[in-house]
Formats: C-alpha cells, structure tokens, sequence
C-alpha cells in the first residue's frame, strides 16, 4: 500500500506506548484537580479516539488489521485536533514521547498515509485543498480580496512583511486591521504581501495533503525573497509554525528572513518603547493559548506580557493554560469536517472561562477567535472574544 | 443459542445506545492489546460497549448470558498486564461512563464510587475534605474500584495495609444484583465489610473480571496527614538492608518503608537515561536503597525521626540523608501520590513479576531471580528486585517485584523474558511465597496444578455456580 513505507517508521513507537494513559489528563499536580485533555477522547469516548488508542490504530494500519476506511477509521484519524496536549504528558518522560519528536507527528503521518492510500481525506478537506489549488486560500474565496481588509495600499518592497494569513484575510478581518494599527503607531515601515500572499499549506501539512505544500513554500519564500524581507510577523499560530518550522524542513534550506508572531513582535516592541499604550481597557480577561503557538512552538510568556502592559487591564487563568491548555477545537482540519465536535470542545473553553467568573476570553490566534466566536454565539453571546492586538490596538487609542 | 452478529449488535444498541456500541474494527483494535503484548497476545473483542449505569451493565449481561457471548470489564482502560485482553473475543465492557463518585463521607470515613472514576478525581475530591484514599503506585488514571478489587500495593502508605474494600455492588453473570457486607441492608449505609454470614466481598475480590461486574464500591478513607517527611538510606550489604528495614516495619515507625535495587528509584523519578552517573551522584554508587516516609503531625514526626535515628546508629547505612531520588531534576511533584509515573517508560516496556512473600525471604528470592535471569541470556545490569513490606506485617508480609524495563520489539529479549517469567513462577513456588500479586494468567494458570488441597477445585466450582455459562473473561484463570 503506498504511504505505508512513512508509516512503517512508526511502528516501534505504537509499541512503545504503554498505555498508561497518562496522556489524557491535565498535570493534575499543577492544577489541583483533575481535568480532561484530549478533546476528541473526552467528547467521542472510545479508546481510540485517545493517543493511546490511536497508537493501536497506527498499529492496525501498519500490519494490516484494519482492512477497511469505514467512516470510523476516518472519524478516529481526522477528528484529532493535533492540539498536542497528550505529547505534552509524554515526550519528556518517555521512550516513546523521547525518541519520537513528538505523537503529533505520527498522527499528521497517518493522515498523509490514509490520503497516499486513497482512504483520506474527508470531503471537506478536498473543498479546501481545491480552494487552495485555485485561490490559494482554504476558504473558497476569490484570490483577489485577499486584501479587501484593507483599504490602504501598501508598500511593495520592505525588509518587514507581514503576512496576513487566510484567517485574517477573509474572516478575521480585525485582526489583520489591529495588528496594522499597531505597526502604524510604532511608524514602522512594513510591507503586506497582498496578492503575493499564498495560503501557508498549515490546513493541508495537517490534513495529509503534502502534494502541493512544497509549491506553497516555495511560493510564499520566493515572493519574500522578492520583497526584501528580513522579518516575517505572523498573526496566526499556524502559519507561525508552518512558516518558521516546516518550511526549513520542506524546502531542505533555512530561508534567509526571521518568522516572528505577532505576540514576539509587539512584546519586543514595548519593551524596547517603540510602542506607547496610552489609553485604559477597562476589562478583566482570560487568555487561551493557542496550540500551535504554545505547545508547538512554545510561545506562552509574550502574550500574556502584552496583556499585563495594556493599562487597567487585569488578566486572570484558567485552570487548564500553557502547556495544559484546552484545545479551542479548530485546529487539524476539525473545524471544517467536524464544525459540531469543534463548536463543543469551544464551548468547553468557554465554559472554562466562566467558571472562574471571566466573560471575555483573549487568544492570539485568528483561527482560535473565529471558533470560540462560533462558540459564543451558540452561548447566545454571553462572551466576548478578541485577539490580543485588538485589545492593544485599543490601548494604543 | 447462535445468533447473527448483526442482531446480537442491535440487541447491544438498544440497551446502551447505538453511541456506544461498536464492532468496528478501528474501534476494537484500541482494546486487543497493553503493553504486556509478548506475553498475552493481542486479540480484538468482538463489541465495545459502553454502558452508563447499573441497570444497563445488567442489560448487556443478560444478552451475553443468553447468547454465551464472553464479557470482559474494563474500568478506567489502563491495563498494562494483559487481564482485559478478550483471549476468546466477545465484549469489552468499557465502565468509563460510570463515573460518579457517589459519596464521601468524611463521618463514616467511607467513600463510594462507580469504576470509571479515576484515582486522581477521587483524592481531588477527598482532599477538599481533608480526607484521601488509599493511592497505588500507578498512573493516577486507574480506577480504584479494579485496583482495590484486584487489592494493590500502596507505596507510600503501606502502614495501611493492602484490603481497602468495604461492600460492593456486584452485577452477576445472569444480570442479577448481589450487594456485599452492610450494602445487602435496607435502610442504612454500605459501610460495613461484614453484613451478615460469610465475607462475600472478599470472594469477590482478586479476580480479573471473571466473577461478575463491579459497579459500586464503598471503601474506607484516611485523614490527610498533616506532615510529610522523607529519609534516604543507601547499603551495599543485602543482608544488613533487609535487617535494617525489617526492624523499621516491626517498630512500626513509619508510613512506608521501601527496599530499591538501586536502578529502580532512579529510572522512576529522576529526569536522566546515565543511571550509573545518577547512581553515584544521587546514591552514593550505593547498590540498596531504602525510601522511608514518616507521616503525621510535626511533632510526631520529629518523635519518631529520633526513633527511627538509634536504628541507624544500629545498622550504619552507607549513605542516609539526600539528595533523594525524587529531588532530582525538575520532576519534585513526581513523589506526590497520585503520581504521574514520570520515566516508568523512559527506557521502553515495564515487564514485572510481582508476588507477597516474606521480606526475610528477599535475599534467596534476589539471588534466585538473577540466577535464572543470567541463565536465559538476559542482561544483569537491567534485572531490578523492590520489596515494598506492608501492614498487616505479620508473617512479614511484603511486596516484592523483580521487573525491568526494556524494548517490547526486541524479540529475542522479549522472548527469554517469556521464559525467565515461566521458570520463575515455578522456582519461585518451589522456594516459598505468599501468593502472586494480582491474578496474571501466565502465573496463575502455572500454579494451578502446585496448590494444596481443594484450593483451586472449591475456587472452580465456586466459579461455576457463579458463572456456569463461563462468559466472564473466559481463559485467563481456567483453561477454555
């Protein structure tokens, strides 16, 4: 079977795995009591739709024991919001979590391998491949809005570029006009790819679909290239982490231009007083890190640094954050395939939120806020979601 | 009575909703094997059903028992030797949506609860209450309700001994229900062991599923300590090791007192694979090493550090004091109970053969273990022995393990760790012990011919008035 060869690798790490199932909780150490972790074992209840079982799955796909793509297999595969919470409990403690860089990586091999063997992917991910393909961005919409958030035209050539992202370009769009405000008032030059600007390849790294990521990546670099730039500042976790940490691996080469997030690039900027916060937000927040940013790419301080700078502004936890952070449910595909499972696990953020007397929930990811908006509207809006520049852009006045 | 498959399906949806049944085999196949794989092999159940309460655990059993379909238990899902793989198919019965603790009770020092509860939620719980149960050395994400059933060991706190079940509420074979001890009374609490007649909890108890479904289990509880210390102590002399930690037990000083080949407390909580580094730095090169854990009031714990000081003066350890393993490197919270099991799997797969025996028996049972390890090809620098003594500390009652910890696909390790666990089961029946620590089917199964008397005979006919159509987990006591 095709894919089976990258799959293979896998092998002596699903035997590996103990199951001891310490992966499906929160450090309850830290936290004090027990709190789930894993969204899609939590919500679907099976043991295979923990890592653990998972681990089993991989197992039954390499020796063939699984001999068919049932709608379940698919399910287990793709409901998974590579969120990375289980590794978190795993990859410092283990020969498992040790010697293999990581079980979201085996879980996004498994889903290139289900797509190599014509069982993967679901329905949704094909639209959004194709949109890719056609519009270079995932959402289905005509290429040239990609800056239709803006009504500024930009400079085309410039050593700071920032890249928008699909989210921020066609759904988030406050986000991608915060970020500008806040460039604005530190009278940085910078550059806004526009049409430039291809989707990242994040949805699809994440779905399997790894046959047109390397013309993505080579794509975005070389326009960067062209650009002049030197800094890359990213609005949204994935293409940050697709960006600073796959591409080197796609393309073989490390580029020649530094990827910051848009959290990194403003906590700099305040700490160095290149950006002034003159004006109160009057609020009391919550901040809900996103996985690509956090657990991936271990950025948790700096947001949480712009947000105790921004004045009058108080910022209070949850009991699951940073590395025991509760997945919004977007990530991995799910949002397209799984909106109901995605909604749900939002929900369960939000709920979180409340518990601890908090209504306004602050991430840095546009892909996050876009979930937990849906969520906050299915809780008939009692919450209020931002990102962390549009709380700063408001300081900013 | 043979039915289709697709209708004995159905029958199980309607009594658990569709939801949470499944035959499918990317389903099925995250219930074939554990860990302990190379010596019970993997095999897929036929169904996963997931019930949510009492009445629906008896709805399934009654359709198993009608069809003979096999049922296998299942609580919270960590299973690391072998007990719930289906041998001969049939039903996982996963219990991890009854999960209600039901009370606490901080008046009666009891708890109840239902099998998908963890361990870590049941201490979250107590502890509000300035109450805890007894915790086992294990991932904090077990059940207590198989681990107290199957009776465990509790590291930190063996001065509690090892029997923690009060009553229970049993779902039988037929779907039938059976209460145990105080629960078989109206009108008053299920808080007694003892009802009336025979001890049907203990009956009960120590068998891997193959009796009925637990789906109640009241127990006892214990007030939180109010302090907590530790003590190190390292020895190169067995002999002297044994003495020293035989006298702590018998003055009954401390809350626990473990005997460690040395590699044992640092492949389970310190941060680094160079053992033999940590070994000199952290023990001294010492080849013993001894935890002791006081509990209770500040000043009691002062009183009986000084107790437990002429001792050491007595037995003149080689190393006494830190640092201690579990102060090594960023894993402090490592000690604290329920434990997260940091590095159990730092270095592969956990293979263990554990029993009771006499801690005065730990010498022969070292030297006996290492010999046949040596004589199967296996690497002496990996064979680890602990003994964990334990109240009742009559007869000198003590835990004790010979485990290792190595890589499952490695077959021919895996294979002469097969054979070195086969020999060993029966020297060590030839030498002397209490019995084996939990109902594992290649120890078991090897004993059954060596006991005395009518042990094994009355626990089979038992068995079989019990379970006569032999549905629950059929294979791993008795051969099918």
């Amino acid at each position: 079977m095709q894919g089976l060869r990258d799959l293979e690798k896998w092998r002596k790490f699903s035997y590996l795995c103990a199951h001891c199932r310490c992966c499906s909780a929160a450090d309850y150490h830290t936290l004090g009591e027990y709190m789930q972790i894993c969204p899609s074992g939590t919500y679907f209840g099976f043991e295979s739709y923990f890592s653990s079982g998972k681990m089993e799955v991989i197992r039954g796909l390499i020796e063939g024991l699984i001999s068919k793509p049932s709608e379940k297999l698919l399910e287990i595969v793709y409901v998974c919001t590579l969120c990375g919470a289980c590794e978190k409990n795993c990859e410092e403690f283990t020969l498992l979590g040790e010697d293999s860089g990581g079980l979201t990586h085996i879980f996004e091999d498994a889903r290139a391998f289900l797509v190599e063997s014509g069982w993967g992917p679901l329905e949704k991910h094909k639209e959004f491949a194709s949109s890719i393909r056609v519009n270079h961005n995932p959402y289905l919409e005509p290429h040239e809005k990609r800056e239709s958030w803006t009504e500024k035209s930009s400079l085309r050539k410039g050593s700071l570029v920032y890249f928008t992202g699909c989210t921020s370009s066609y759904r988030q769009k406050e986000v991608a006009k915060a970020t500008v405000k806040a460039l604005e008032a530190m009278e940085e030059k910078f550059v806004i790819m526009g049409s430039e600007e291809w989707c990242c390849g994040s949805p699809l790294l994440r779905t399997g679909q790894i046959d047109q990521i390397t013309e993505l990546a080579e794509h975005n670099v070389k326009a960067l290239k062209e650009i002049g730039a030197k800094k890359v500042i990213t609005s949204c976790a994935g293409c940050y982490r697709t960006l600073k940490s796959e591409y080197p691996k796609i393309l073989g080469a490390q580029p020649d231009f530094e990827v910051v997030h848009s959290s990194q690039f403003f906590a700099g900027a305040l700490d160095k007083n290149k950006l002034k916060l003159t004006k109160d937000v009057d609020a009391t927040v919550t901040y809900h890190d996103p996985c690509h940013l956090g657990r991936h790419m271990g950025v948790y301080d700096e947001p949480r640094n712009l947000l105790k700078k921004i004045p009058d502004l108080k910022l209070v936890e949850m009991p699951r954050s940073r590395q025991n952070s509760w997945c919004c449910g977007a990530g991995g595909g799910v949002k397209s395939a799984f909106p109901d499972f995605a909604t749900s696990t939002a929900v369960e953020r939000l709920r979180e939120a409340e518990a601890i007397g908090v209504k306004k929930i602050v991430s840095m990811c546009p892909f996050c806020k876009h979930n937990l908006t849906d969520a906050a509207k299915l809780l008939k809006n009692k919450f209020e979601v931002y990102d962390v520049v549009e709380l700063l852009s408001k300081a900013i006045g | 009575m043979k039915m289709p498959e697709k209708i004995i399906l159905r029958l199980l949806e309607d009594a658990v909703g569709k939801e949470n049944v499944s035959d499918d085999e990317s389903i099925l196949i995250a219930y074939s094997r554990d860990q302990y794989w190379n010596f019970v092999p993997p095999k897929m159940p036929d169904y996963v059903v997931r019930p949510k309460n009492t009445e629906e655990v008896q709805a399934v059993m009654r359709i198993a028992n009608r069809y003979r379909i096999p049922v296998i238990p299942m609580s919270s899902g960590v299973n690391v030797r072998g007990l719930c793989i289906p041998e001969q198919g049939g039903i996982v019965l996963e219990l991890k949506r009854m999960n209600r603790i039901i009370e606490i009770n901080k008046d009666a020092m009891t708890a109840t609860v239902e099998p998908g509860v963890t361990m870590v939620e049941f201490v979250a719980s107590a502890r509000k209450l300035g109450l805890r149960p007894a915790v086992p050395g294990a991932p904090a994400v077990v059940s207590p309700v198989s681990n107290y059933m199957l009776r465990g060991v509790y590291h930190h706190i063996s001065s509690i001994g090892i029997d923690h079940v009060l009553s229970m509420e049993i779902v039988l074979p037929n779907g039938e229900l059976l209460y145990t001890g105080s629960a078989a009374f109206p009108n008053i609490g299920p808080y007694s062991r003892f009802g009336f007649g025979p001890d049907l909890t203990g009956l009960f108890m120590g068998q891997p599923g193959t009796m009925g479904v637990v789906t109640k289990l009241t127990c006892r509880m214990y007030p939180l300590p109010e302090a907590e210390e530790w003590l190190g102590a390292g020895f190169n002399d067995l002999s002297k090791a044994v003495k020293f930690v035989d006298e702590l037990m018998t003055e009954k000083l401390l809350a626990s007192c473990w005997l460690l080949h040395w590699s044992v407390p640092l492949i389970t909580m310190a941060p680094s694979r160079d053992l033999q580094k940590l070994r000199e730095d952290v023990l001294g090169g010492c080849e013993w090493f001894i935890n002791l854990t006081f509990e209770s009031s500040k000043g009691l714990i002062d009183y009986k550090r000084k107790a437990v000081e002429k001792i050491v003066q007595k037995y003149k350890p080689d190393l006494i004091g830190g640092p201690l393993p579990m102060e090594v490197g960023p894993i402090k919270n490592e000690w604290m109970y329920p434990r997260r099991i940091f590095n159990w799997f730092k270095f592969g797969n956990y293979f263990a053969l554990a029993f009771w025996g006499p801690l005065t028996k730990f010498e022969e049972y070292h030297d006996l273990g290492l010999k046949f390890w040596k004589k199967h090809g296996l690497d002496p620098e990996k064979f680890s022995i602990i003994a964990a003594p334990t109240e009742p500390y009559c007869g000198k009652l003590s835990y004790i393990e010979m485990e290792c910890f190595y890589d499952s696909t490695n077959r021919a390790e895996a294979e002469s760790l097969t054979a070195f666990t086969s020999d060993m089961t029966n020297e060590l029946i030839e030498l002397g012990i209490y019995g084996w620590f939990r109902p594992y089917a290649l120890a078991v199964k090897a004993s059954l011919g060596k006991l005395k008397g009518n042990y094994v005979e009355l626990w089979k006919k038992i068995h079989d008035i019990i379970d006569p159509n032999n549905t629950m987990n059929p294979g791993k006591l008795w051969p099918v």
